[in-house]
């Protein structure tokens, strides 16, 4: 049997008339790196909250490290527990970035000893440790992505959810950031990417999923994708001769 | 009227009564108010526009009514609160938490779905997840709390309804204002309203001083 | 750096946070101290509630004698001010423990009708007709109330009625009813002016107007150092006495009502004693409330 760690199946979603994805049925396996990529409105982001048990399918159903989301005995709670989500536009909630990053382990109960000496290591790995103190709504794009990042991945998550996580950053961070993906996913961890960038998809995915439209046109191992693309535009995107 | 004593007892009971009547409707209202700006369900609509409604309730009707329930005839007669200051804390607390729940409601609601997206993902349950948007919504809540707090302090209607104006017991501020007016003392009522002012105003000032440290 | 950081660390919550807690325990404080405080107040001592009129209240006879009684009985007397109508409301529903108004017609009915246990009226005084010093209906002091209230018609001036089913209100509408003259038809016209308010509002407005009005001569006398358009026409009129009377409220349906300590306070008010500091309660060298059934010089009112 697959190690899916997300199963996804005939999911569909609309709203109102639009129909934002329609029957996408994909896998994630534990341990790689996962791209989604496709041009903007191609449905993207719902099928990302739809994975997330964030936005329920009208049609199809999710299972998340063997669980189905969207079922009414509390496994959704269990589920976002072990999923770490870095969102494209990086939400700092109120207080300071120490507050920020400290918040999913006070949730988990961790006692406050601990809670400080975690913080204080994943915000020196990704370089945010003098501005621990600061508060959170005013700190740059680039310091907001990298605690946005941070606090996703302090309570050693299983899944990593990344929405275009090197948006904000210079190059010297977002190899840092693109590193820790690769860290977190070689010691068991599973990493889903919705990116546009072509160049990280080559560096950093394993796999890759093609949306267009709402519907899943490709998926497969990034070698193959590039390879044999499926269609012009997909052939258009992988060659770089347009971006998306 | 002339002893400072009892302008004290005055000055006193009265924000005594606005403060248990402005904390309990945030106690009621608050968490409601949080609800029902993040939930989604039927018949939400309906609801926000009964609490609305309820801003412009005029407050000598729900003086009325306290007092019906609260009478000896009527049903709750039997806990004689009437003519003491419990009966204009009833008056009162109904009349501040649908400020309350709505002013929270509203803003609680306009928080940022990407906010709400986030605690959501972050897998808390429901009422921390309640309690994040509270602070999210911070500035909207003290708001609501000192709107529900005016509309008590300033009451004077329900007030005298249920409370019976009773030199040492319930009087407050506002009825006694109505009482010196009605007497022809309007030096005394204007003093009494410079007081009150005064007072309210520095209240207010600590709670926009508290508020506005936030921004370090 | 990193020490430095943890210098600057306050713990959680940091200074102002810090600030926060503390003025929100004050405050949890402060308001627990006065629940404490209230209802000691509340409960600890044995009270009945008097419902008077705003006249009696704003003469400030209650305040002048009723620390005598609180003193003698140890009872707590609190007074709310309501008009007639509406303390005769509050015994019939068991909201008062005795009524202390002056309203004979309904009074009578009160205690027909079972709602109070005995009604002994204690005082009168008289109502008076006052009005704007320039006087446009020419009333003279010889006027009695119908003439007075006639001529008032005939000239169309200006007249204030409470308009609030007071005891004065009763006695104004009873004296333009013997004149045939209904409330709708004078409300419907341009001078009369049914206020709805209290007797000190009343005599404010009025005097603001510069109209004609009826009241009771407790509040005129309180109130006329500030009414300087106003003076007294018509005092004498055997229509314009004003009675006052005690009925404890017939606690036989209600749990709360307090039937003992409101016969104790009947049983005080009629007492000579208490008559006398009544009697010789004055306000602005008027007397302001004469004992009933004493004839020393003052006319004799029947009822």
């Amino acid at each position: 049997m697959t190690d899916a760690v997300i199963d996804c199946q005939g999911c569909s979603k609309a709203f109102g008339n639009k129909h934002a994805i329609t029957d996408i049925s994909l896998k994630v396996q534990k341990g790689e790196i996962f791209a989604i990529i496709g041009p903007s409105g191609a449905g993207k982001t719902t099928l990302l909250r739809v994975l997330t048990t964030l936005e329920p399918p009208d049609k199809g159903r999710v299972r998340f490290l063997g669980m189905n989301a969207y079922s009414d005995n509390g496994s959704d709670q269990k589920i976002r527990r072990s999923l770490g989500y870095v969102p494209q536009k990086a939400t700092m909630l109120a207080g300071t970035v120490e507050d920020n990053i400290a918040l999913p382990l006070k949730t988990r109960g961790v006692p406050s000893t601990e809670v400080r000496k975690r913080v204080d290591e994943i915000a020196e790995r990704f370089g945010i440790l003098e501005i621990l103190r600061k508060n959170a709504s005013k700190v740059s794009g680039g310091e907001a992505q990298r605690t946005s990042f941070a606090r996703a991945l302090v309570f050693e998550p299983k899944v990593l959810f990344l929405v275009e996580f090197i948006a904000n950053l210079d190059p010297a961070n977002a190899e840092i950031l693109e590193s820790v993906v690769r860290d977190f996913t070689s010691k068991g961890g599973t990493a889903v990417m919705v990116t546009h960038k072509l160049l990280q998809v080559k560096r950093l995915a394993d796999r890759m999923a093609i949306v267009m439209e709402g519907r899943l046109v490709q998926v497969g191992k990034i070698k193959d994708v590039f390879a044999k693309p499926k269609n012009e535009l997909v052939r258009k995107f992988v060659t770089g001769e347009m971006a998306w | 009227m002339a002893q400072w004593s009892q302008l004290i007892e005055i000055v006193l009971l009265s924000y005594y009564i606005a403060g248990v009547s402005t904390l309990i409707g945030s106690m009621i209202g608050l968490p409601i108010g949080a609800f029902l700006g993040t939930k989604r369900f039927k018949g939400k609509f309906a609801i926000k526009t009964l609490i609305f409604t309820f801003y412009g309730f005029p407050p000598v009707v729900m003086g009325l009514i306290v007092f019906l329930l609260l009478s000896s005839s009527g049903p709750m007669g039997f806990l004689d609160f009437l003519y003491t200051p419990w009966a204009m804390i009833v008056a009162e607390t109904f009349l501040a938490t649908p400020l309350i729940i709505g002013i929270t409601m509203t803003s609680v609601g306009s928080i940022d779905h990407n906010v709400k997206d986030l605690v959501r993902s972050l897998g808390v349950s429901k009422a921390r997840a309640l309690f994040l948007y509270l602070k999210e919504a911070r500035s909207g809540i003290a708001t609501a709390v000192m709107i529900g707090f005016g509309s008590c302090i300033s009451e004077v209607g329900a007030a005298m309804m249920v409370g019976g104006n009773i030199e040492g017991h319930t009087r407050v501020m506002t009825t006694a204002i109505v009482l010196e007016t009605r007497m022809g003392n309007f030096q005394t009522a204007m003093f009494l309203g410079a007081i009150l002012l005064a007072t309210t105003c520095i209240i207010y000032l600590a709670f926009v001083l508290l508020e506005g440290k936030r921004d370090d | 750096m990193r020490n430095l950081r943890d210098m600057n660390r306050s713990g959680a919550l940091g200074t102002k946070g810090i600030v926060i807690i503390i003025v929100i325990i004050v405050v949890l404080a402060a308001l627990a101290i006065g629940t404490y405080f209230i209802f000691y107040k509340e409960e600890g001592k044995e009270s009945i509630l008097l419902a008077t009129t705003t006249s009696v209240a704003d003469s400030g006879l209650l305040d002048h004698i009723l620390p005598t009684f609180e003193k003698k009985y140890d009872i707590e007397v609190k007074v709310t001010a309501v008009g007639s109508g509406q303390a005769i409301e509050l015994g019939k529903n068991g909201n008062a423990d005795v009524l202390f108004v002056h309203s004979p017609t309904d009074e009578k009915n009160f205690v027909s009708q079972g709602y109070g246990t005995v009604r002994k009226t204690l005082l009168w005084n008289t109502f008076l007709i006052v009005g704007p010093t320039d006087n446009p209906a020419s009333l003279n002091a010889t006027d009695n109330a119908s003439a007075a209230f006639t001529k008032i018609v005939d000239s169309k001036s200006t007249f204030t009625s409470r308009g609030d089913a007071s005891g004065t209100n009763k006695k104004e509408l009873a004296i333009w009813t013997a004149l045939n003259k209904t409330q709708d038809t004078l409300k419907a016209t341009s001078w009369y002016l049914s206020v709805g308010q209290g007797m000190g509002e009343t005599l404010t407005m009025t005097n603001e107007k510069k109209a004609y009005t009826l009241t009771d001569e407790a509040t005129w006398y309180k109130m006329e150092g500030s009414l300087p358009n106003l003076k007294v026409y018509v005092n004498n009129d055997k229509v314009l006495l004003n009675y006052y009377s005690v009925i404890p409220v017939n606690g036989s349906k209600f749990a709360n009502v307090n039937e003992d300590g409101a016969a104790k306070f009947l049983d005080w008010m009629s007492s000579q004693d208490t008559l006398n500091m009544i009697k010789d309660y004055k306000v602005n060298g008027h007397t302001l409330f004469q004992l009933y059934g004493v004839r020393d010089g003052a006319v004799e009112p029947t009822d």
